[in-house]
Parts: C-alpha cells; sequence; structure tokens
C-alpha cells in the first residue's frame, strides 16, 4: 500500500510565521479563561452584593497613586514594544526595564492598600466588599507577577541577534505578545477598581 | 525537529505528544483502577451492609472497623469514586490522553501547538492526580460532601469529618487538574485551529478532531468559573469569609460567626462548569465512536455535516441549561422553566447525533472487530441513558426524580458508559498505531460482553430504583418502609456491578499480553483512511516525514471505480484510481 | 490487499454467528428493558398534584420507552443484516435524504420532550408551585437540622414565636425557639413526626439550621431542597390517610441515610383533636 502515501522533500514543521500566529492565537486563548475566571467573580460580587448585609467600604486614596503607576508602567510596556518592532534594541530594553520597575512599585502600593484598610479595622472577613476586595486584588496581583515574569524573559531576547530564541519567534513579536499581556492585566486592574469604587 | 536521546527525554520528561498522550491513557487507567476499587467497596456496602467483610477490615482498619464500613468512610469513597473517574479517568485517558495522541496524527502536523506547555501540563496533572491520593491519609479522612461539594456541608469542618482537611486537600488537587486540563485543552484548540496541515479543511477534518476541538473550546471557557469558586470556598474555609455560607448557622453545637453569604452561588458556578463538563466527557467518545463505525461497514458515515453541527449546538447549548441541576434548589419557578425548555433543545443536536450513528451502520458491510463492537455498544448505551436526560431536564419530572438514583443510572449510562465504551473502542482501535502490535480480537470481544450485560443491568435497573424513590449517597437503606423492594435488588446489582469490575482484568491481561506478543500491525491494520494509518507503527517522531497534502475528506470508502473499498486522505485522484 | 485482511473481512455473505449474536443482544437489551419497565415502579400516590407528576413520569416512560424499543430492535438489525454482507449496499444517501431523515427524527424527539413539558409539565408545576393559598390552610413550619426533621405548629395565636440561632440546643431546644417571645409559648414543637390533614391544603414552611437538606417524601410527590439562609415554602393537598417516609434527598453528612422522618396524614377531626393535645 506504499503507493498512497504523497511524498515531498522533508518537512520541519512550522515556518517562523506560522509559528508566531500560534503564540499569538495561544495568548489570547489565555487571557480568554482569565476573562471567564474574571467575569465568574464579577457575576458572585453581583450576586452577594444584592445581600441584605452589604456595606461599601472606603477604597484607600493610595489605589489612585497605584493606578497612575500602573498606567505609567503600561506606558513603558508600550515604548518598549514600539522600539523593539523598529529595531531599536536600548530603548526598547529601557521600557521594558521601566514598566517592570513600575510594575514592582504598583504591587508594593497594593501591599500598602491591605495595610491601610488593615489599620482602619477591615480585614478579610469584616464585610462581603471586604473579602471580595482583598481576593481580588490578590488574584489580580498574582496575574500581575506572571506578567512581570514574562515582562523580565522576554527582556534578554531584546537584542539584534534575537538573544535566547523561544519557539522561533521574532523578538519584535514576543515584545509586541509581553506588552499584550502587560495592558491587559493593567486594563484588568482598571476594572476592577471601577467595580469596587462605585459598585 | 530533532529526536531526543536518551531514555529520560524519550519516554519520562518528553514533549512528543505521542509519548504524552500514552502516559495520559496510563495514568488514567491506573487512576480508573482505582475508582473501580472504590466503586465495589461502595457496591459491597450497599449489597451486604450488615455481612462483614473481615478481610477488608484487616486492610482498612480506620475505615472498616471488624469489616463493616463507617458511614464517614463511605461517603469518602462516594465522594472519591465520583471524582476520580470523572476528573481523573475518564478526562485523563479520552480527553487529554487520546487528545494529545491522535489531533496532531489526524490533521497531519508534526506535534502539538505548544510542546512544552504539553509536558507542563502532564506533570501538573500527575501532581494534582498524586495530591487527590493522599487525601485519604490526611487527618478526618479524604473529602466527604460528594464531587459536588456543596456548601455549607464542603465549607465547615465540622459538618463531616472529611470537610476537616480532606476537603481543602481536594480543592487543591481541583485546582491543579484545572491549571493542567487547561494548558492541555488551549494546545489542542490552538493545534487544530493553527496547524492542520495543506488541504486539510474544517469539514475535512475526522469528527474526532471536531469532538476533541469542541470539547477543549468548552473546557477551557468553563473550568475558569470553577477556579473562582474553588478560591472563594478556600476563602471561606480557612480565612472566614462568607461567601456561601449565610447567618445562623449551627454546625457541631457551635453558632457560626458568618452572615450574609448565599450556598445557591456555588451551585449556579459549580454547574456552570460541571455542565459543559459532562460534555467535554462524553463528546470524545461520540467522535472516536463515529469515526470507526465508517470504517467497520465500510461506508461513509451517515450525514457527516450535521453530525459536526450538532457537535457545535450542543458544545453551544451546554453553557446555558445548567440550572437544570438545580430544578428543586429554591430558585424561582419561572427560571426553572426556562432551564427546562433551554435543556430539552439539547435533544434536536443529540438526537440528529445518535440518529446518524445509527444511519452509519445501515447498509454496511458490517466487520465485527473489537473497536466496532465496543463502538456498537456507545450507539446502545446512548440510546439508552440518553433518554434519561428527558426525565431529568423535565422540571416537573425531575422534582421526583432529583438526586434519586435515577440521576445516578442515568449519569453512570452516559458519562460513565458511553464515554468507557468509547474510551475501549479508541484504545483496541489505536493500540496498534500505538505499540506497533494489534490486541487479541477473542479477548476484546470477551471483555465487550462481560461489560456489556451487567454493566447496563446495574444502570438500567438503577433507572427504576430511582422511580421508586430511592435517594443516593445513602450509606443503607434499611429503616425505609417505601424502600423494602427497592434496596433488596441492591444484592443482585452489586453482584452485577462487581462482574463488571471483574471484567476489565480481561482487558488488563489483553493489554500487557498484547503489548508483546500482539500480531504486529503494519502501518494500517484496519485499511483506515485518516492520516495516522499513512505512517508507521509507532509513528516516529515528529510524525511526518514528508509534509503530509490532503486531498479528500476522511470517508472515503468503498467509492465507485476504485479498486479498493477504501482511499486514504492523501490519495490523488490518480493514486487512488490506480491501486490495485 | 495486505497480510491483515483476515482481521477485518472475515464475512462470507453467510449468516455469521457473533452477528447474529450481537444483533440478538441488542434486541434483546430493547424488548427486555421495556417488559422491565412496562410494571408500575412508583411508590403510593398520596397527593393531588402527585397524579400530575406521575402523569407526566408515565408520558415519558411510554413515549421514550417505545423510542428505545425500536432503537435497540433497528440496532440489532442493522447488525444482524450488516454482518452478513461483503460489500455496501447503501453506501450512503444523498445528503438530502440523509439530513432529511436525522434532522426530522431529530426533530420528532425533540417535540416529544417539549411537548411534554408544555402540554404536562408546566400546568402541574404552575399548580404546584403557584397556587393560592386558601384561608384553611395549614401551616406548618419544618426544619432540617443534622440529621433529624422538627415540625412546628403556631398553635392557637396562629403565629410562630421568634427563633434565635445561640439557643440551639440539640437535647432540649432542636431548632432554638425563644421562651421570652409571647408568640412562642402555644408553638408545639415535634421532633421526628409531622401531622397534617387529608384533604386539606398544607402549607410547609420550610428551614434549616446547619448544611442543605432536602425535604422528599416520595408518597406526596414532594421533594424542595432545604438550603440555610433560604426558607422555602411548598404547598400541596394529601388525598390519603397514611403514615409516609420523610427522606432527605440531599447529601448532609454522616446521618444523611438515617434523618428518616414520618409524615401522618389523618383526618381533620383527628388533627384538631392531636393539636388540641399537643398545646396543654
Amino acid at each position: 500500500m506504499t503507493t498512497l502515501r504523497a511524498t515531498t522533500t522533508t518537512w520541519t514543521g512550522p515556518g517562523r510565521i506560522e509559528r508566531e500566529q500560534l503564540v499569538q492565537f495561544g495568548v489570547w486563548m489565555f487571557l480568554a479563561t482569565v476573562v471567564m475566571l474574571f467575569a465568574a467573580f464579577t457575576s458572585a460580587y453581583i450576586v452577594r452584593r444584592a445581600g441584605t448585609d452589604w456595606r461599601s467600604i472606603a477604597m484607600p486614596s493610595v489605589l489612585w497613586l497605584n493606578t497612575i503607576v500602573l498606567g505609567a508602567s503600561s506606558l513603558a510596556a508600550e515604548v518598549g514594544r514600539r522600539a523593539a518592532e523598529r529595531s531599536r534594541w536600548s530603548a526598547a530594553r529601557k521600557g521594558f526595564i521601566g514598566a517592570v520597575l513600575l510594575g514592582v512599585v504598583f504591587l508594593g502600593g497594593q501591599l500598602a492598600g491591605w495595610r491601610a484598610l488593615a489599620e482602619l479595622g477591615v480585614f478579610v472577613p469584616t464585610s462581603p466588599q471586604a473579602s471580595f476586595f482583598y481576593m481580588l486584588t490578590g488574584v489580580h496581583a498574582v496575574h500581575l507577577m506572571a506578567g512581570l515574569v514574562v515582562l523580565l524573559v522576554t527582556l534578554p531576547a531584546l537584542r539584534a541577534a534575537g538573544g535566547p530564541t523561544l519557539g522561533a519567534v521574532s523578538p519584535g513579536v514576543r515584545a509586541r505578545l509581553a506588552a499584550t499581556f502587560w495592558h491587559f492585566f493593567g486594563a484588568l486592574w482598571v476594572y476592577l477598581f471601577v467595580l469596587f469604587a462605585w459598585f | 525537529m530533532d529526536e531526543p536521546r536518551g531514555f529520560l527525554r524519550r519516554y519520562v520528561f518528553s514533549t512528543d505528544h505521542k509519548v504524552i498522550g500514552i502516559q495520559y491513557i496510563l495514568t488514567g487507567l491506573v487512576m480508573g483502577l482505582f475508582g473501580a476499587g472504590l466503586a465495589v467497596l461502595i457496591r459491597l456496602q450497599l449489597g451486604w451492609p450488615e455481612v462483614p467483610k473481615t478481610l477488608l477490615g484487616v486492610w482498612l482498619p480506620n475505615g472498616m472497623p471488624g469489616g463493616i464500613m463507617t458511614p464517614e468512610f463511605y461517603l469518602a469513597v462516594v465522594t472519591m469514586h465520583g471524582t476520580i473517574m470523572v476528573f481523573f479517568f475518564i478526562s485523563y485517558v479520552l480527553v487529554s490522553g487520546f487528545g494529545n495522541y491522535l489531533v496532531p496524527l489526524q490533521i497531519g502536523a508534526k506535534d502539538m501547538a505548544f510542546p512544552l506547555l504539553n509536558m507542563l501540563s502532564f506533570w501538573v496533572a500527575l501532581l494534582s492526580a498524586v495530591v487527590m491520593l493522599l487525601s485519604f491519609l490526611v487527618e478526618g479522612g479524604a473529602a466527604a460532601a460528594g464531587w459536588t461539594a456543596y456548601p455549607p456541608l464542603s465549607a465547615v469542618a465540622s459538618a463531616v469529618p472529611g470537610s476537616a482537611l480532606g476537603q481543602s486537600v481536594w480543592l487543591l488537587s481541583m485546582a491543579l487538574f484545572i491549571a493542567s486540563f487547561t494548558m492541555s485543552g488551549l494546545n489542542i484548540v490552538a493545534t487544530v485551529f493553527s496547524l492542520r496541515a495543506p488541504g486539510m479543511s474544517m469539514m475535512r477534518l475526522p469528527l474526532t478532531v471536531w469532538s476533541y476541538f469542541i470539547a477543549s473550546i468548552l473546557g477551557v471557557l468553563a473550568f475558569p468559573p470553577l477556579t473562582a469558586a474553588a478560591i472563594m470556598l478556600l476563602f471561606d474555609r480557612h480565612l472566614g469569609t462568607s461567601f456561601f455560607l449565610p447567618a445562623g448557622l449551627v454546625i457541631g453545637g457551635t453558632v457560626l460567626p458568618h452572615q450574609g453569604g448565599s450556598p445557591l452561588l456555588w451551585q449556579h458556578l459549580f454547574w456552570f462548569l460541571g455542565h459543559p463538563e459532562v460534555y467535554v466527557l462524553i463528546l470524545p467518545a461520540l467522535g472516536i465512536a463515529a469515526d470507526i463505525l465508517p470504517v467497520f461497514t465500510r461506508k461513509p458515515p451517515f450525514g457527516y455535516r450535521w453530525s459536526v453541527y450538532s457537535l457545535i449546538a450542543v458544545g453551544a447549548l451546554s453553557m446555558v441549561v445548567w440550572g437544570h441541576h438545580m430544578f428543586v434548589s429554591g430558585m424561582s419557578p419561572f427560571t426553572g422553566e426556562y432551564f427546562s425548555l433551554a435543556t430539552l433543545t439539547i435533544t434536536v443536536p443529540m438526537a440528529i447525533y445518535g440518529v446518524n450513528m445509527l444511519g452509519s451502520v445501515w447498509g454496511g458491510a458490517v466487520r465485527l472487530t473489537s473497536p466496532m463492537v465496543w463502538s456498537l455498544g456507545v450507539i446502545a448505551l446512548f440510546g439508552s441513558g440518553g433518554f434519561g436526560g428527558i426525565y431529568l431536564g423535565n422540571a416537573t419530572a425531575d422534582m421526583q426524580l432529583h438526586d434519586t438514583y435515577f440521576v445516578v443510572g442515568h449519569f453512570h449510562l452516559m458519562i460513565g458508559g458511553v464515554t468507557m465504551f468509547g474510551m475501549f473502542a479508541g484504545i483496541y482501535y489505536w493500540f496498534p498505531k500505538m505499540f506497533g502490535r494489534l490486541m487479541h480480537e477473542g479477548l476484546g470481544k470477551a471483555h465487550f460482553w462481560a461489560t456489556f450485560v451487567p454493566f447496563f443491568m446495574v444502570f438500567f435497573a438503577q433507572h427504576f430504583q430511582g422511580l421508586q424513590g430511592m435517594p443516593r449517597r445513602y450509606y443503607a437503606f434499611s429503616t425505609y418502609e417505601y424502600l423494602r423492594e427497592a434496596a433488596a435488588q441492591n444484592g443482585v446489582i452489586s453482584m452485577l456491578a462487581i462482574a463488571v469490575v471483574a471484567g476489565q482484568f480481561i482487558f488488563l491481561a489483553n493489554f500487557l499480553w498484547s503489548l508483546f506478543r500482539g500480531r504486529v500491525a503494519g502501518e494500517d491494520p484496519w485499511q483506515a483512511t485518516t492520516l495516522e494509518w499513512t505512517v508507521p507503527s509507532p509513528p516516529p517522531h515528529g510524525n511526518f516525514v514528508a509534509q503530509p497534502i490532503v486531498r479528500r475528506w476522511p470517508y472515503d470508502y468503498s467509492v465507485d471505480g476504485v479498486s479498493h473499498d477504501y482511499v486514504p486522505q492523501t490519495a490523488t485522484a490518480s493514486e487512488a484510481a490506480v491501486t490495485s | 490487499m495486505t497480510a491483515d485482511d483476515s482481521v477485518t473481512r472475515s464475512d462470507s455473505g453467510r449468516w455469521s454467528a457473533e452477528g447474529m449474536a450481537l444483533g440478538a443482544l441488542f434486541v434483546l437489551v430493547g424488548l427486555l428493558g421495556v417488559a422491565y419497565g412496562a410494571r408500575s415502579w412508583f411508590p403510593e400516590l398520596a397527593s393531588r398534584h402527585g397524579a400530575g407528576i406521575d402523569a407526566m413520569l408515565n408520558y415519558l416512560l411510554v413515549s421514550t420507552g417505545g423510542l428505545f424499543l425500536v432503537g435497540h430492535l433497528v440496532l440489532g438489525l442493522f447488525i444482524w443484516q450488516g454482518s452478513r454482507r461483503q460489500r455496501v449496499s447503501r453506501r450512503s444517501a444523498t445528503p438530502r435524504a440523509e439530513r432529511r431523515l436525522s434532522v426530522g427524527l431529530g426533530m420528532l424527539m425533540a417535540l416529544i420532550a417539549e411537548g411534554g413539558v408544555l402540554a404536562i409539565g408546566i400546568p402541574v408545576w404552575g399548580e404546584y408551585y403557584m397556587s393560592d393559598t386558601p384561608d384553611d390552610a395549614v401551616v406548618i413550619e419544618v426544619t432540617g437540622t443534622q440529621f433529624m426533621w422538627h415540625a412546628r405548629y403556631p398553635g392557637p395565636d396562629g403565629q410562630f414565636g421568634r427563633l434565635r440561632p445561640e439557643l440551639i440546643d440539640s437535647a432540649s431546644n432542636p431548632i432554638g425557639l425563644d421562651a421570652d417571645d409571647r408568640r412562642a409559648a402555644d408553638d408545639v414543637v415535634w421532633t421526628g413526626e409531622v401531622y397534617a390533614p387529608v384533604d386539606r391544603t398544607i402549607l410547609i414552611r420550610l428551614r434549616s439550621t446547619d448544611v442543605i437538606h432536602s425535604f422528599f417524601v416520595p408518597s406526596l410527590r414532594v421533594k424542595q431542597d432545604v438550603v440555610p439562609g433560604m426558607t422555602p415554602d411548598v404547598q400541596f393537598v394529601a388525598t390519603r390517610e397514611g403514615r409516609f417516609d420523610i427522606a432527605c434527598a440531599e447529601l448532609c453528612g454522616l446521618g444523611h441515610y438515617r434523618m428518616q422522618g414520618f409524615f401522618n396524614v389523618v383526618t381533620d377531626t383527628e388533627f384538631d383533636r392531636w393539636l388540641r393535645e399537643q398545646g396543654s
């Protein structure tokens, strides 16, 4: 039955462009699962909010500062991405380093927010909104740390030679994907903040 | 793609989808054996509650002192049986195992989209299984609140012994499982989406690949809400929050400090996952059966296009019907009727799919090989258990049947039976591809008869125990006057159930014997058309030496004017015509 | 042809014993399955709306039983015929014919399923959940605790007294009745037994103090989950006197299986006398 097989030259698998599209697709699929996760939390929040014991807690003012810091971090990542796509590697690295540093500052700021609440006597079980606040900021922080890891892993690749490769994806595309992650988690924070502050 | 060297890189920490698939299958089979052992314990208790099982009493001095099972151990065993069979047996073997093994081969790809992620997914899955098994050893024993883990029972340590540490370990293991399953599902979706060989359009995909594609999308979208619920339950358990716990609970003589939470919220989040999850399990079995039927009837499947549409429709509908698990939970009666009507619309695609499987046998030249008889078993079970769904989706009928043995019988025929029969059909069919040798035919059929007959009787009879009003998850029924007759049937049912488990040793023997002694298979022992049969058995690392070009759909059997009664998907028009 | 032909092509145009056996298996599944299901399996019926639930179930048993039978006979026949066939006789119907057949049958089954809900199910559902409560209805509060049912009657004042969870004591005060409340003085609390009159509307107010239970009286065709924090009502009319089992239908812990109670349906006069005796 050997005649029934088409033969061409030796094949090494998908090419670089295909791989890049694949990785992009994977990143967006992953972000879709994160959307579903927070959609579930949101519906729980809305259901729980209808309870008679719901009392809003005042958001610590440091959160406003945090939001600005995370926005700036996103901006830095964006600068880095644009530079990387124009092959201006030094600027790209600077942008990403800035994004990482500002991201760490944000996480510190969130911790300060928790402490500010705790000083007011608002702990995890104090009220339903406090429970949601601690839980969701915590879950968000975990995702953000994963985002930081992505940024840090991308950093060494931002050079002309492409640095250590990951699945043959070009540095420009890697910068774009890392920035996508980062913007997404930044936007997620804004969403959560709006949810907590006004709903 | 360089072939990895060294035993560890090749067979243990491999990124090859075939190795990972087989690792999943073997892990799942071991877990399945364990889950079957738990089933035997359950049936021993239900069949002969008063008779001491002295030998087991020696092995399990805590759970079965003097050979009589304690109620707390019974509940832990029931919970773990459900959890292991659903998540660690069927999910691993059928969904992740075969999914990994088959999808790249059948679409003409060298590997999965993200091989490293794939390997990671398996190791997390293994860790999750180990953690789940270890939960038997923690203080208070394994989780005992059922695989559905409804709070407050699952949230308060004093509510049931398994809700001490066992429930937290259960939740941890589930979190690992979800992480692993998401990685695996994401991989399958991306692979089908992006790595199809030239010419492999979506409507040329085998139904198997379609079923994995839909099941993986469902899994990826439906599992995150369970993660959310699990995190919230952990907060309630350990940090004193009140997501699921209302005010005024008095458990074990203490008033709990919780306020205002809603136990129903858990049920909504759980079933938002839980219902799509049963389709995640059953669709691959239906896909595999529908793909095996044409091979052994030597004709194209009946209504391929509408089978594909049905899979898509079932996937979409499964996300909006979760409330049919909660008809008597106290939800609004209007919502109940919505869920009832929505649920029963699933009858349309599922009936179409069932009729198509039946039609695939119609007029065929039926060759009764082991994979074929198991696939025919899938049709019979699907055409039996499926009707149970029409009762349970009907809110009025469900009022009497909810949480009775009718439900137990129904889901065992469906996500126990259809999936298991589809899985065995798949193992008999692809074993030669995986290991290069055919399984023993006579033993394969003996295994079928030894499984189908008692299996069907057990779960068919349980429907009627349910109609008699027998509630599930009971440790004993002796004091209920109205259940006198139903309880008397338990002895026979237990014997039959134990016979099912005993029959699986035929499979085990066949599996081991065939690994070493089975007849050498060659590339295409079944004379089938799909791409995996164009490569050697077992396929080399990287699957295809040359890029396969797909020129036709996967079901060109008994084509007029062609000398062979099958034409591989890669054959050109001239190749198909000249073969002799 | 490969060397493996013997595996896949054992047919010879003659009856194959294996094909007949397998065909017979599925035919028998259909025939014996229907024979097994044909007798009446329900627990004795003792409520008015229960007749509607039984009608719903009977409709489903007959309709799906028929489909089950036909499906298995057809499957058996196809295998029986196909296993002696050397060549495919019906390679495929035209796509259009295939579509007509499968979509048509699919629609038919959905019609049976949805039609049952619309024609029989919804009226019964409505009767059960949405009837008005008549003035002479007997109101009983039933509380589920691990692992006991407690019935409470409001007494002559017609009002239930206050409950406080911190007063709960499994031996002396299982539902936490507050003796300081005037309305509580004449409340009657009974554990394990519910008394109710025949042929009068019974309104049961359900509560749970700990985990989820489910109030299930098989003969009355009543099942309602009791989720703590909610107080669902169920309303029905018992049509026969008798002592019926109450079971718990939602896993509630170790003693789930022995959370048994009895629902006593007695005549109106017996009920009033019983209630008076308890009050005094």
